[in-house]
């Protein structure tokens, strides 16, 4: 199956024995990709992964994938983010809770940038593919009904990028001049619930204050326009980004393609208000 | 020349399978020792080299288009006919076979349309088993609609793109062939010559029409599936691309040409609108199913049709052939168009036109119905002259739509040349003198799939694998034929384009060798074609040169072919003096209008041979005998 | 009517191409567009030039070969037609017309307005197809087809594999071409067998062709002349998925 010739005959040297019970997994790192390939008898599914991963299919499936948990992980934050309309108690006590578990913080942090890795990854082959189709660009070439949205997923996708840097840079790992947010500390009032049942607080100890962090933050008007145009690019990606999931994973008919179509503005929508409100909120004096 | 028509004897239901049984057979070691050259790639072409590649043949197949699946079969509408029988009225192999032969007036070969019939439901199993996405009842099982010149409906469909989805079903049998390294396929390539190597035709010379390059191909036998000739008239429903170059070559090689003046004209196309017209567009004969034709009774009547009352109307076809109606066979049809439209009941500009009216249609049956059975013919009719047919009747005129003569051929479908096969609408085929709807795709199939790899079997076991080289001195002299050909299109450096002339040649037939004819027209036609002929080589202009992508002289070429071929559409109509099927001579007609026939002196296939140029072609008769079928005057009324 | 035409000239595949501009007089509004070429080639040839090369064959929207670019938009500005089947009514007199070959890698130029599109023959071959030998078939009405299957399968089928969709894709993607025959064949019970292996043999040759990646944008659902739909892309997707994890799990 296409094994390149020398790769069969290092095939050849290998006990038959140990081929046919699959125990060259063993083996396996040590051999590199001929292996892989000719030991299809057992796992042919090295192959085909590989096939899959590499078609421009598999990485459109990735980008469907990774965008879902992405979406996801948005939602999340948008909702937790909200809670700085219920006080600052409430917000601080939900930021403690994110922060109990320094490990169980990090494996998600880690996998959230895998995840986002692979979907800027397959995202930026697939466009330069593209760009390869066409190495003759037509004078004029006319849009006859494709959205803005679907036409700037690269642009609105760079421009998040760079925002969810300047974010995490801001906001997370708080550089330069944003260290003084690392100082912003106070106790949380004990209020029973969930949150205190996963994350207990302790009367008079000093946490994090998130809420005072995001009120000086977002005082400042540049880093609200920041912010805002930041979350406009990711409205404008999420509106075409999620209905193509359905696209991509093939869950899309010509029916209920309007439907799908409306449903991701109304989410980009509903994310756009719903994380553009705190900056705002705290820029129009309403937190403070 | 010897016309054997190698017809089986025994009873007409069995011989076909007794020939099969006597046939020799090429085992499925020695197959791939044989190579076989198809050329063309529509219905025909591709289900005969698909079928090939499938028993083990070596095959290289042609085409002048960019792909196989653009062969012109594609631009069939309405359907295939098959004696299923599913409908449970009536039908059977030997009705289908009668109203074939009754169909084309008597001038068909009575063993190869009974054999057309019997293999007709073969067809359907084997195009619905490729996927193809026939039309069905709710219940899942296959629709048929009716058709012309039959009271039985047999007639299989595909919304009204019937062609099209049986043509990418064979192009899927030969694109798999094409993937297993079977069949080899040169689209934009076309055949310029045939190499005949000791009487037996052994191979073609090619152009590639990208380079220009000219190359032989050297075989074990070559089959032409190259379809019709109706461009000769130059406006016709033909794609542009169709010609006669490869039969036309074949012809100058010594193959037979029978009844070439046999060519159809369709009822129901959209009337000429002007000069510059490159084609004219064909309306599936479905329409007739539900719509019916008529023009104002009154002469010069211009009013708006809607405005006409309905007793002022001329139902035309229903009152002059009542049983059948207004699914009268298509030369009646035509026939009765022109006539109305003589009388000066035409309608249109120029009066050269009839209304196909669907209000009764869709009073009776809903709008949503008519638009779901016939909705793309009837947005392609709003493309074409923004008219909506929903509304306002349509306008329909007769033009040139299929030509039942073509290389002579045997019960084998070898032509008079050992080795050289022929199918399809290239052959002169099993429709006599007109065809009935729906059995153009049914007979290119039948030929392709179930009736060359047997016979070309029996040719090839008794023939032995004995190719010459391909550069061996007949291909070279054929290839400094076209060569010189190619030097001298363009060394002329005349005034007129190759359409000019097209165009007068097609004026010329169209008027004395069209709808109706008459031995004073046609004299004068055989004067003014060689004039044009003449001309044309002495003032045609052909620019570019000949090894680079070149349209104008590939269609140069063809022309070239045509202004030949019409000289012998002429000589065969004048020669044939009767009336039968689509070939109306005003002489031989009875008193109500109808084709007069002479069985006596014309009951036969008129099959010409080439003698050389300059020199009249000479006129071989292969008698027609009818053992099952009762010559009768065909009557539709 | 008047015209000037803009109009793409290359003299083989391998020159670089440049704009011509042409005048096209006394043209009528019932032309249609190529019969407003012929006119115009006529001419050039009459005045001694070279006529403009482009594809076309049947001239009433079936066989897919006319493939021109007319104003930015493949198969011109006529809905759900080809380019033989736009008249010039559809343009306003002394407009100047913009006429381009289809572009894209896998599409490469052979002369002017003419491109060579082999590539989706070799996509249809390399799996496009039911392997039922000549002769195997089955009695045509032993599977019924429901009625709803039959159309769905034909609206996939009624493809002509012109390529405008690759034309109008900002990305030069033959997703929609290559899951209409997919979805085509896999509707249908005959299409079964194969199914998985066909949807895999047809990406993969697809990918190896050079065609560009779908980004969802369905700028071919609105150029087809046949109205093929980007269920098709959808119905090819999960056809891609499910054969590449069969194959994955179950070797």
């Amino acid at each position: 199956m296409g094994v390149p010739r020398g790769a069969r005959d290092t095939l050849g040297k290998l006990p038959e024995k140990l081929l046919r019970r699959g125990k060259h997994l063993l083996a396996f790192p040590l051999r590199g990709r001929g292996l892989i390939f000719q030991t299809a008898r057992g796992f042919v599914f090295m192959k085909t992964l590989w096939q899959l991963l590499r078609s421009s299919l598999g990485r459109k499936y990735l980008m469907a994938a990774t965008g879902l948990l992405l979406v996801g992980f948005v939602v999340v934050h948008m909702l937790g983010n909200l809670k700085a309309f219920s006080g600052a108690d409430a917000l601080n006590h939900y930021a403690h809770l994110l922060k109990s578990r320094a490990w169980a913080l990090w494996v998600f942090r880690a996998g959230l940038l895998a995840i986002a890795l692979v979907h800027v990854g397959c995202g930026i082959t697939l466009a330069l593919e593209n760009r390869r189709a066409r190495p003759q660009p037509y004078v004029r070439l006319k849009t006859i009904q494709a959205s803005v949205a679907s036409l700037s997923m690269l642009g609105s996708g760079l421009v998040v990028g760079a925002f969810v840097l300047f974010h995490v840079l801001h906001l997370t790992v708080q550089v330069g001049g944003f260290q003084e947010y690392a100082k912003l500390k106070s106790p949380i009032a004990d209020a029973p619930g969930i949150l205190q049942a996963l994350a207990p607080v302790e009367p008079g100890r000093s946490y994090p204050d998130v809420y005072e962090m995001i009120v000086h933050a977002f005082s400042v008007p540049w880093i609200v326009l920041v912010y805002l145009v930041g979350v406009g690019a990711l409205g404008l990606h999420l509106s075409h980004g999620f209905q193509s999931v359905f696209q991509t994973l093939g869950w899309r008919s010509d029916a209920a393609g309007p439907f799908l179509t409306g449903l991701a503005r109304v989410l980009a929508l509903a994310i756009v208000l719903g994380m553009a409100s705190v900056p705002a909120a705290v820029l129009c004096g309403f937190l403070r | 020349m010897k016309l054997d028509a190698r017809i089986p004897a025994g009873p007409l239901a069995q011989k076909w399978d007794r020939r099969r049984a006597e046939m020799k057979l090429v085992n499925p070691a020695n197959k791939r020792k044989y190579e076989i050259l198809v050329v063309g790639s529509g219905l025909a072409g591709a289900s005969a080299a698909a079928t090939l590649g499938e028993l083990g043949y070596r095959v290289k197949c042609f085409c002048f288009q960019d792909s196989p699946r653009r062969a012109h079969s594609i631009a069939a509408q309405g359907g295939i006919n098959a004696a299923k029988n599913y409908q449970n009225d009536g039908d059977s192999v030997h009705r289908l076979f009668y109203d074939t032969i009754k169909g084309g007036d008597f001038r068909a070969r009575e063993a190869n349309v009974h054999r057309l019939a019997e293999v007709s439901v073969n067809i359907i199993d084997q195009c619905v088993a490729q996927g193809v996405p026939f039309g069905r009842e709710y219940g899942g099982m296959l629709a048929n609609r009716s058709f012309g010149g039959a009271q039985v409906s047999r007639t299989f469909y595909a919304r009204g793109a019937t062609g099209q989805q049986l043509l990418i079903g064979a192009y899927q049998a030969l694109s798999r062939q094409i993937g297993l390294g079977a069949v080899r396929m040169f689209p934009r390539t076309e055949m310029l010559d045939l190499v005949v190597v000791d009487g037996r035709a052994k191979g073609i010379v090619v152009r590639d029409l990208v380079s220009g390059k000219i190359a032989s191909h050297s075989a074990d036998a070559v089959v032409l599936a190259t379809g019709g000739y109706g461009n000769v008239f130059y406006l016709s429903t033909n794609a542009q691309g169709c010609n006669a170059t490869a039969i036309w070559r074949a012809w100058k090689k010594g193959a037979a040409f029978a009844n070439p003046c046999f060519t159809q004209i369709h009822p129901t196309c959209i009337p000429v609108s002007g000069e510059h017209q490159s084609k004219l567009t064909l309306m599936s004969e479905s329409l007739r199913n539900d719509g019916r034709c008529w023009v104002p009774k009154a002469k010069g009547d211009r009013r708006a049709p809607r405005e006409i009352p309905e007793v002022e109307r001329d139902y035309y076809l229903e009152r002059m052939y009542p049983s059948y109606g207004n699914l009268a066979p298509r030369d009646i049809s035509s026939r009765a168009a022109k006539r109305v439209c003589d009388e000066g009941r035409g309608v249109g500009p120029g009066g050269r036109g009839v209304y196909l009216d669907f209000s009764d249609a869709i009073a009776r049956l809903g709008e949503n119905v008519v638009r779901e059975r016939y909705g793309n013919l009837f947005d392609m009719y709003h493309e074409i002259t923004a008219e909506n047919a929903y509304q306002v009747p349509m306008r329909i005129y007769p033009a040139i739509h299929y030509v039942m003569g073509g290389l002579w051929v045997d019960y084998h479908l070898m032509s008079t040349l050992p080795g050289l096969f022929v199918l399809g609408e290239a052959n002169f085929s099993d429709h006599g003198a007109n065809r009935l709807g729906a059995s153009a795709l049914m007979q290119g199939l039948a030929d392709g799939y179930f009736i060359l790899p047997y016979t070309i079997g029996d040719y090839l076991a008794s023939s032995g694998a004995k190719r010459p080289a391909a550069d061996a001195a007949e291909f070279r002299a054929a290839e400094e034929e076209i060569q010189a050909r190619t030097k001298r299109f363009l060394g002329v450096n005349g005034k007129r384009t190759v359409s000019e002339f097209h165009r007068r040649l097609g004026k010329i037939l169209w008027e004395h060798c069209g709808m109706a004819r008459d031995a004073a027209g046609l004299k004068k036609a055989l004067e003014e074609i060689p004039a044009l002929r003449q001309e044309f080589w002495e003032d045609v202009r052909v620019p570019g040169s000949g090894d680079e992508l070149n349209p104008s002289l590939e269609r140069a070429g063809r022309v070239a072919d045509f202004l030949e071929l019409g000289e012998l559409i002429c000589m065969d109509a004048l020669a044939r003096e009767e009336s039968c099927g689509c070939h109306f001579r005003a002489e031989y007609q009875l008193e109500d209008g109808e084709c007069r026939r002479n069985d006596e002196k014309f009951a036969h296939v008129a099959a010409w041979e080439f003698q050389g140029d300059g020199r009249p072609p000479l006129r071989h008769a292969e008698p027609l005998v009818y053992e099952e079928a009762h010559l009768a005057t065909r009557s539709y009324k | 009517m008047n015209f000037t035409l803009k109009i793409w000239r290359q003299k083989d595949a391998n020159s670089v191409g440049r704009f011509v501009e042409v005048s096209a007089r006394g043209i009528r509004p019932e032309m249609s567009f190529l019969e407003m070429l012929d006119v115009v080639n006529d001419e050039v040839t009459q005045a001694g030039g070279e006529p403009v090369a482009f594809d076309h064959d049947c001239r009433e929207g079936i066989c897919g070969a006319c493939s021109l670019v007319i104003n930015g938009e493949p198969h011109g500005p006529n809905e759900k037609a080809t380019t033989c089947q736009v008249y010039m009514r559809s343009f306003r007199d002394g407009e100047t017309i913009t006429v381009e070959p289809f572009r894209a890698r896998a599409f490469p130029v052979l002369k002017d307005l003419v491109a060579d599109r082999s590539a989706f023959d070799r996509i249809i071959q390399a799996g496009g197809f039911v392997s039922v030998n000549t002769g195997q078939a089955p009695e045509a009405n032993a599977a019924p087809i429901g009625k709803e299957v039959a159309e769905k399968a034909f609206d996939s089928a009624a493809c002509i594999g012109c390529g405008a969709c690759v034309a109008a894709c900002k990305n030069s993607s033959a997703m929609l071409f290559v899951g209409a025959k997919i979805a085509h064949l896999g509707r249908l019970p005959q299409g079964q067998p194969e199914r998985a292996q066909r949807a895999r043999a047809m990406v993969a040759r697809m990918d190896a062709e050079g065609f560009g990646n779908c980004t969802n944008q369905y700028e071919c659902q609105a150029v087809c002349p046949k109205g093929v739909t980007v269920a098709n892309i959808a119905w090819m997707n999960r056809d891609y998925l499910a054969a590449s994890l069969k194959k994955i799990f179950t070797g």
